[in-house]
């Protein structure tokens, strides 16, 4: 019975996959409406996806309140902030003031502040580099990060003078030129990466979902 | 089968109760003379050669007459028919084949010296005879020494064919067996055997019985069971006038010769050994039950036979060993050392906790770059000062996004696609706003679609913000498509159809039954319909996607990305070619302070710029210094060593 | 279903909830604290709930309730609806008993749909929007007479650029391809080779393309680090002048200036 469900679900996956790659190299006309139908319900299937990775956060979460584990307060905080926000959510609707004030007054400004937080962070291990990591890679690195943030801000003084549009333009080649032919390397070797992990599964070789 | 004789119609063993196998046809060999007189067969085949050989044996008939072709009880024995064929005595093997010493012994005659001279005796028998006369009476036919020279293996014996079977001497000296012509072999013991009007009888035949009643030979069972005469008991031999051939360890009675052998010192076991010598364990005596007490067993394929070893009491059903099993005796200090030993694993098994780890300190370091970042970004928008002077040159790459978005159609709604979130809002707004605010300055209308959860909201908070200065009012201006979840699949699903993949919208008017009726997508079907398709993302993962997916779809339509400062190189890549993917690009705060430049309508890039461009000053004199530090911390060190 | 709340005192109460919920993420500078901890354990069941909220209302509800509420006898039955409304309900059932112990071997047909559809999608936007362009972009001519039409860039500086990203690129999958050996990752990598050239002998690492790649790596990661940081200094400026603003409007709030 499990070695005959895994090839089910690997007949159903490749068999969609299929459907839906040949939409961008052939696109016939007859298998359209199904590609358009199949693609539907992934979405569906996206959205429930994460209804259900929610449910069982809360289920983490309560489980870890009902063993009292060290830590479990801060869990009862998350779980009753997700469920006021959920139920008011439900109820009022996502488009009522009350849940748009929860979102622009709790959800933005703590996940700003965290972001904020990282400037601390990358300044901090910047200045520590050189001390931990003396090496060609680590003065390339440094080296260029700072002509690109001189030739990014302005300066206090000579902020417009021939010096700093040196700079600018010096900045200008290195994140134009310089890095994008690295980063074209970079987008090349994620998309071979990436084809080759899809189609493994589209070949059925790779069977993430399970048997 | 329990050997028990049987009369021949008996259907079951009057012993052991087992059912008998049907008596097979036994060919008649006409003449042959049976033992006592047994009626040959009357029909059909005949016996086979070595039987009738075996039967002139113990009768001592002569002759054996040929026997007719076997035809025996259905087709089975044909292939004793394929044997050579013996006649009698007077028609054996032809001279030379066998010697004249072994044709003298099968006619009963009796002395090895009366062997005649220059008879062909094989050599080795020869030489047997010869050290047999040279050996005193007594000596170990067989001895071990190693510096004797090795005699050569006698040559085997002649192949026994039927015509060559001898018989044994009733009367023979080895236990064993030994042929007569072995026992003649030896000059000064040849046996000598009176002719007897009796036939010679094998000892292994002295327990077959005639009685005349025309059955088969009887051989004697195994088991006694008190009805048939018991088998005469061993014959003792003395062996130790047989041939030097014979080993040793055939003959019974001989005495012990282990006492002469002195050269091996006798085994002392060590104590540990000695220690574990089991007692109380072994029963000297094997008491065999006689048949009579033996139980017959009732189960499995041996089920009627006596004697047999029991299934189901002994392997069926175990039970506990009965009797004490090895005792181990332990000396004082045999247990101190095994006590030291257990004690010594304990403690390699006892669980250590695990010390809680020490709460990390921040270092001082961290706190001095926090206080100079917060200062310097903090102090400009408090205070004003100082005033970062703004960018005098826009980038290169300014020219062309304006360009496109000059050159859009503005009867078309343009796609806004809303990819980042909330914790960038801080530099998206900041950049993005220029961009919208351009677009509304044109009067394009604008829709709004976002793949993340909270898009929709960040869409509504910038529209509302740059709205508010050229009084776009959502559901005549703008309009926010909703969210769509699924990653690539779904903006693979809107790029193809978009009305099939966004239905509800978000802040839709009460009045539209679904979002696209709303007049801002009025003549919108397709992506293609769109005047300009724009990803505003802090990622580039999303903005790849949303390239990579819409391009096909997309037709004149172009496509301009707004991405974090971080992602720029990522996304490069698609706008720096002749064929570009990404049709106007444009990141970081700079550009975006020249585009409101540009604009003449300075808005949130223009209110960060000075708190932007102090922090970014600080953090460079900041990781100046570090590095200065780290190289000079470098240098010394490796003096040091 | 319409809710009256004072906007003011919302924005108020809003705001003030918000630069308090600042101060405790910030306060993370001087060390893990439960002000912290309690803001951030906050945000992610805030941002879970809404989340959830978002998916039921704008693509659940609307796909698969609101068509049975408003359903007709005509369209019950009909093909549309069978696979728009009736499959996807029975594929979201399917995928709700992951949850259950036992049955979870169920959930496999609607991962397996979405997984074989994500993979498609996945692959036919690589080869299609990525491999393809970028490779035919890689390939730009060398014609000092060509313009680059994005800067305008032409002659002997469009050439060395050209030539510059040719390298980088074809140096950045040799560093990948060549460069790192399975159990040598810490094993030097290059070894000097001497060339002669017109101008002398020279030291040149060898092998050329992996270390040269290695150099355009760390280019590249040099600027994206440096965007990163002006991207996060944006972050800590917005939030800054916000709580420079909140306290503006309290202490207005609380000492108006008549």
């Amino acid at each position: 019975m499990r070695g005959g469900l895994g090839i089910v679900w690997a007949a159903i996956a490749i068999s969609f996959g299929l459907i839906v790659l040949q939409g961008y190299f052939i696109d016939l006309e007859v298998l359209r409406d199904v590609r358009t139908m199949v693609l539907q319900w992934a979405v569906v299937l996206a959205a429930a996806a994460l209804l259900l990775g929610v449910v069982n956060l809360l289920a983490v979460h309560l489980s870890k309140i009902g063993a009292q584990e060290k830590g479990w307060p801060y869990s009862a905080v998350l779980v009753g902030a997700l469920v006021v926000t959920l139920l008011v959510g439900l109820f009022f609707g996502e488009e009522s003031p009350l849940v748009l004030a929860v979102f622009q007054y709790i959800q933005q400004p703590v996940e700003s502040t965290l972001a904020g937080l990282l400037a601390v962070s990358l300044t901090l291990g910047a200045v520590r580099l050189l001390s931990r990591r003396r090496d060609r890679r680590t003065y390339v690195f440094l080296v260029t990060a700072f002509l690109v943030m001189l030739g990014t801000g302005p300066w206090l003084i000579g902020s417009n003078g021939g010096l700093h549009q040196l700079m600018g333009e010096a900045r200008a080649w290195l994140s134009q030129v310089w890095a994008a032919g690295a980063a074209r390397g970079l987008l090349l070797g994620v998309a071979l990466g990436a084809t080759a992990t899809g189609l493994r599964v589209l070949l059925g070789a790779d069977r993430p979902y399970g048997d | 089968m329990c050997q028990t004789e049987n009369a021949a119609e008996a259907e079951f063993c009057r012993l052991c109760h087992a059912k008998l196998p049907e008596a097979p046809e036994i060919p008649s060999v006409p003449g042959s003379g049976a033992v006592g007189g047994q009626e040959t067969p009357a029909a059909g085949g005949e016996m086979p050669d070595w039987l009738s050989r075996l039967r002139q044996e113990v009768t001592g008939e002569a002759g054996a007459t040929e026997s007719a072709p076997l035809s025996g009880a259905g087709d089975d024995l044909d292939w004793l028919g394929a044997m050579p064929q013996v006649g009698g005595e007077d028609e054996g093997p032809p001279a030379g084949e066998v010697p004249e010493w072994l044709g003298a012994s099968a006619s009963g005659e009796t002395s090895t010296d009366e062997t005649p001279e220059g008879a062909d005796v094989p050599e080795w028998l020869a030489k047997i005879r010869a050290k047999a006369r040279g050996e005193d009476e007594g000596e170990p036919a067989f001895e071990v020494d190693e510096a004797a020279e090795i005699t050569p293996a006698p040559p085997p014996v002649p192949p026994s064919a039927p015509e060559a079977v001898i018989p044994v001497e009733p009367e023979a000296r080895s236990s064993l067996g030994l042929p007569d012509w072995l026992m003649a072999a030896r000059p000064d013991e040849a046996p000598t055997v009176a002719p007897s009007s009796e036939p010679e009888r094998p000892s292994w035949l002295m327990g077959v019985t005639d009685d005349g009643s025309g059955e088969l030979p009887r051989i004697p069972a195994l088991v006694f069971d008190g009805e048939g005469a018991p088998p005469p008991p061993a014959l003792d031999i003395d062996l130790s006038s047989v041939s030097a051939q014979v080993p040793d360890w055939m003959g019974e009675g001989r005495p012990p010769e282990a006492a002469d052998r002195s050269d091996l010192a006798p085994a002392t076991l060590p104590a540990w050994l000695e220690a574990m010598r089991p007692v109380d364990t072994f029963r000297s005596v094997i008491e065999i039950e006689s048949a009579e007490d033996a139980a017959v067993e009732s189960a499995g394929p041996l089920a009627g036979l006596r004697g047999a070893l029991l299934a189901e009491p002994v392997v069926a059903m175990p039970h506990a060993p009965t009797g004490k099993s090895a005792r181990l005796d332990v000396n004082e200090r045999q247990y101190a050392q095994a006590e030291l030993l257990h004690r010594l694993i304990e403690d390699e098994q006892r669980e250590v906790r695990p010390r809680p780890a020490a709460k990390a300190r921040p270092s001082a370091l961290r706190w001095v770059v926090a206080a100079a970042l917060l200062l310097a970004v903090g102090v400009p928008g408090l205070l004003g000062v100082p005033a970062m002077a703004l960018p005098a040159f826009a980038p290169r790459d300014l020219a062309g996004l304006v360009g496109v978005v000059d050159a859009i159609p503005t009867e078309r709604p343009a796609l806004i696609v809303f990819d980042y979130e909330a914790g960038a809002t801080g530099e998206m707004e900041a950049v993005a706003g220029p961009f919208l605010s351009h677009l509304m300055a044109r009067g394009v209308p604008i829709a709004t679609l976002s793949t993340h959860a909270g898009g929709s909201v960040l869409a509504e908070r910038l529209m509302a913000l740059q709205g508010a200065g050229h009084n776009y009012v959502r559901g005549e201006d703008f309009i926010h498509l909703g969210y769509l979840p699924g990653g690539p699949a779904a903006v693979q699903l809107f790029a193809a159809s978009p009305r099939q993949a966004v239905t509800s919208g978000f802040l839709k008017a009460e009045a539209l039954t679904t979002i696209w009726d709303s007049p801002v997508l009025a003549g919108v079907t397709r992506l293609s319909d769109f005047t300009l398709l724009a990803v505003i993302t802090s990622g580039s993962e999303d903005a790849r996607v949303w390239i990579e997916q819409s391009e096909p779809f997309l037709g004149e339509a172009p496509l301009v990305t707004v991405v974090s400062a971080g992602s720029e190189p990522l996304v490069r890549p698609y706008y720096e070619s002749t064929d570009p993917r990404v049709n106007g690009i444009l990141s970081g705060l700079t550009s975006a302070v020249a585009y409101e430049q540009r604009l003449g309508e300075p808005g949130l890039a223009h209110s960060r710029w000075s708190s932007y461009g102090l922090g970014l000053l600080v953090a460079e004199v900041l990781i100046v210094m570090g590095a200065v530090g780290g190289i000079a911390t470098g240098v010394v060190r490796s003096r040091r060593r | 279903m319409p809710v009256q709340i004072d906007p003011v005192l919302l924005e108020t109460l809003g705001t003030l909830l918000a630069a308090v919920l600042t101060v405790m993420v910030l306060s993370y500078i001087l060390g893990d604290n439960a002000l912290f901890r309690i803001a951030t354990y906050l945000f992610v069941g805030v941002a879970s709930g809404y989340a959830a909220a978002v998916a039921w209302q704008e693509v659940l509800q609307p796909r698969l309730i609101a068509p049975f509420l408003n359903l007709s006898t005509a369209q019950f039955g009909a093909g549309p609806f069978l696979t728009g409304v009736v499959v996807p309900i029975g594929l979201v059932g399917l995928l709700a008993l992951r949850l259950v112990p036992g049955a979870g071997r169920l959930g496999g047909l609607p991962v397996a749909l979405l997984i074989g559809v994500g993979a498609a999608a996945v692959v036919g936007g690589a080869i299609a929007g990525t491999l393809v362009p970028q490779t035919l972009a890689a390939m730009e001519s060398f014609s000092p007479f060509a313009v680059a039409p994005q800067t305008g860039e032409t002659g002997f500086e469009r050439m060395v650029n050209v030539l510059l990203v040719l390298v980088g690129t074809v140096g950045t999958l040799a560093y990948f391809r060549f460069g790192v050996r399975q159990g040598e990752e810490y094993a030097p990598r290059y070894s000097w080779r001497r060339v002669r050239t017109p101008l002398g002998a020279v030291s040149i690492p060898w092998p050329v393309f992996p270390f040269l790649g290695e150099v355009f790596i760390f280019v590249a990661f040099g600027v994206m680090f440096a965007g990163a940081l002006s991207a996060t200094l944006l972050y800590l400026t917005e939030r800054v002048q916000f709580l420079a603003s909140a306290l503006q409007t309290l202490l207005s709030g609380l000492f108006p200036i008549a």
